[in-house]
């Protein structure tokens, strides 16, 4: 969760003076994950998501999310202008983004100076000076003291931006020689236009391995293959009513992921590879079958058998039902129930904000807990008892629930 | 005690630990109990809200109604009824008629002074006592033009702050509808 | 990635609510350890007799959020109300997920769909205080008052919200 403490968002916008980039963001933001695009397709509605956001709603319900209309992951195309919309906006923005807050702050600055300019301009003369520069000049001083924000904040990154620009160009130009010879595009190795296409097959035999990797084998060079060569076969989808026990383990197997637990599992487990593993033949650059596995085995903690929960799905909608299992319910929610626990702990240690009428505040709370921690601090005379005492408490609790 | 034992493992240090625990409750819970009631009276409607609290927290999904209820009934055993809910037994649903009482200790709380001469209802807890509110609810009885206006950036890259920031937006919204409506009270008085 | 997936959506719908909050509502995790677990206030609408009273709710959402919707929750006295069960969990459309309609009474364009929020869900609810949906009463007595006694239930709405309030 660390890096999410500075999560870009479209509300970054809000407050500078680029409040309608915020719309422009989020419309390149999927609207299922709220990120931006990753590997975007588009439906056969025409509505645009992430590929692996999209495979997983159509594997769940099989409807478009925004408007509910039927389809299927085979019709998803890829959408490369949004692709690169989104790179291209992912380059600029914190740039952008950097002088807008920069503008934000002068602003408010002058806001702040303009309320009490007579001390400014006694006390710090120089600055005083300045701001009074800019006040004068009003919206011309603007322009000028962003443009100098610029200048001094932003010179070191425009000056890689620039020099790539002029690089393409060169190469343009060197494509339309006089000599009418042509650079191949791997080697850069002068030759006839012609003779181009049959030189870089060359290089691509040299470059891909001599037969795609299979899918049981542990990566290796099938990263090589998948980034470089054709893009990897796409998984098909299993119907996994017609498919016994058995020959969707060995399927499994075959595939290169785990194979135990209960059919219900395997198929969820089998749905969840096919979709990284199809979102991942959407990429331009795809990634191993290693990191496939590690996210796999990610899902596998959170959603699937280390969960220790069935599928949420199920059991949001279960619990108000009449036929409602308990004992399952708990047995399902095991990790939820010792993660209370310990916030109950961590609670009460502190201050309780008690759930109880009438005894929600200080007051009332702590007596009705402190005569307990009083009595059993005063019968155990070491300090190290009552860590124990008390942990035995939560201890108890939890071997009941296991 | 077998404490002082060297020898000492974890597994028996728990169990003398637990089995305190319940033996100083239970004469907490007597002392609490109204006197000279018999173990029928003893038991009374008098649960103790730390106990629901604990068990609400570990089943959520269960309405602390009914976990006042069946603590009343096994009379006040955390234990007793986690074991019936793991079990699968669930908890009864309470008699309409059910209404229970919160060991209150003697000392009055701040809240029910200001506030009016109403008795605290179990099911009708209120948001001030909630977000323990009532002394701010008191102090600002008068509309603080800073408070009335929504800080426009109630974000921020610190978690603690955040987590701050959004504690006071959710208490200016209660103290503020609480000001509107006393005012509106007055209003209609008049 | 799985569950990283609906902490980030989490933490965007949280930073997006904090940063540009709509009228009358605030909501956030109650820790951000928990991001699954969100309490949220709701202000009663105008022109209704919730009106100028404040709601507590809990959020509490799957880990596959948001292919599956979160459940939401009245607490603190619950909400007197057609579609609020006596326990306070919130009886409307938005929360059912698409597949699962045993009544039979919803369009399926009303339902949960990954693309909708909290933000979305707590509008809705405030929608739904102001105009209960008679079809699918989750609390018959309140529904029945309703219907047939509009004057009492509108006077006990008022006094729960004013108990609310803790006055």
């Amino acid at each position: 969760m660390d890096q999410s403490f500075n999560l870009p968002d479209s509300t970054d916008w809000l407050g500078t003076p680029l409040s309608l980039l915020a719309p422009l963001e989020s419309s390149l933001r999927c609207q299922v994950c709220k990120d931006f695009f990753d590997n975007p397709v588009i439906t056969s509605c025409s509505h645009t998501f992430c590929s692996l956001c999209i495979r997983r709603c159509l594997s769940t319900e099989g409807k478009c999310p925004a408007c509910r209309s039927s389809d299927q992951e085979l019709k998803l195309r890829r959408n490369w202008a949004v692709q690169e919309l989104v790179d291209a906006f992912n380059t600029a923005r914190p740039k952008v983004l950097g002088l807008a807050q920069a503008e934000k702050e002068r602003l408010e600055k002058r806001e702040d100076d303009a309320k009490q300019p007579a001390q400014k301009k006694r006390k710090v003369s120089r600055v005083a000076e300045e701001e009074s520069q800019v006040e004068e000049a009003s919206s011309q001083g603007r322009q000028t003291r962003s443009s100098r924000t610029r200048n001094s904040v932003e010179t070191p990154g425009a000056s890689q931006v620039i020099p790539e620009v002029i690089e393409d160009s060169q190469d343009d130009d060197e494509y339309i020689p006089e000599d009418g010879m042509v650079a191949c595009p791997i080697c850069s190795q002068k030759m006839k236009e012609e003779a181009v296409f049959g030189h870089l097959n060359v290089h691509t035999e040299e470059a891909q391995p001599p037969k795609p990797a299979t899918f049981g084998s542990f990566m290796g060079p099938s990263q090589k293959g998948l980034s470089l060569g054709k893009p990897p076969d796409r998984l098909p989808a299993i119907n996994y009513s017609i498919l016994k026990d058995i020959s969707l383990r060995k399927k499994l197997r075959d595939l290169g992921i785990p194979e135990w637990g209960p059919k219900q599992l395997l198929q969820r487990r089998h749905t969840e590879w096919m979709n990284l593993w199809n979102a991942n033949c959407d990429s331009k650059s795809p990634k191993s079958k290693r990191v496939l596995l590690s996210e796999l085995d990610i899902w596998e903690r959170t959603q699937g058998g280390h969960a220790a929960t069935q599928s949420p799905f199920v059991s949001s909608s279960n619990v108000m039902r009449k036929d409602f299992n308990a004992n399952e319910w708990s047995s399902n929610h095991d990790d939820d129930f010792k993660r209370l626990i310990a916030n109950a702990r961590k609670k009460s240690e502190a201050q309780v904000r008690s759930t109880i009428p009438g005894a929600a505040s200080d007051g009332l709370s702590e007596p009705a807990q402190a005569p307990t921690q009083q009595h059993v601090e005063a019968l155990p005379p070491n300090g190290a008892r009552i860590e124990n005492s008390e942990g035995s408490d939560t201890n108890n609790t939890i071997d009941l629930s296991g | 005690m077998t404490d002082d034992e060297p020898s000492l493992n974890i597994p028996s240090l728990l169990t003398l630990a637990v089995v305190s625990f319940f033996v100083l409750r239970w004469f907490f819970n007597r002392d609490d109990a109204p006197a000279g009631g018999g173990r029928g009276r003893g038991r009374g409607n008098v649960v103790n809200p730390a106990q629901v609290e604990q068990i609400s927290q570990m089943f959520p999904q269960l309405s602390t109604r009914d976990i006042m209820w069946d603590l009343q009934r096994n009379g006040g055993s955390v234990a007793a009824t986690t074991e019936r809910i793991l079990t699968g037994r669930g908890l009864e649903t309470p008699p309409p008629s059910f209404q229970p009482q919160v060991a209150i200790p003697s000392a009055t709380i701040p809240a029910a002074q200001t506030a009016s001469a109403a008795a605290p209802k179990a099911d009708g807890q209120d948001l001030i006592s909630r977000y323990n509110l009532s002394a701010k609810a008191a102090s600002t009885a008068e509309p603080e033009p800073q408070l009335a206006t929504p800080s426009k950036s109630a974000w921020s890259q610190n978690k603690e702050e955040r987590q701050r920031l959004l504690q006071k937006r959710r208490d200016d919204m209660i103290l503020a509808a609480r000001r509107k409506m006393m005012q509106k009270k007055e209003g209609s008085a008049q | 990635m799985a569950s990283n997936v609906a902490q980030k959506r989490l933490f965007h719908e949280y930073k997006n609510l904090s940063t540009n909050p709509p009228e009358g509502i605030t909501a956030g995790p109650v820790s951000e350890d928990d991001m699954f677990y969100w309490e949220a206030l709701i202000e009663g609408p105008g022109g209704t007799p919730f009106e100028g009273g404040v709601f507590a709710a809990e959020l509490k959402f799957p880990k596959d959020y948001p292919l599956s919707p979160p459940t939401m929750k009245f607490i603190g006295g619950g909400v007197w109300h057609p579609n609020v069960y006596p326990n306070g969990t919130v009886c409307i459309s938005i929360l059912h997920p698409p597949g699962d309609d045993p009544n039979h009474y919803e369009h399926a364009s009303e339902r949960w769909s990954p693309i909708q929020s909290v933000e979305k869900i707590l509008i809705s609810v405030m929608s739904m205080l102001a105009e209960p949906n008679d079809e699918s009463p989750a609390n018959v007595e309140a529904a029945k008052m309703w219907r047939e006694r509009r004057p009492e239930y509108e006077q006990k709405v008022r006094d729960e919200v004013k108990k609310g309030l803790g006055l």
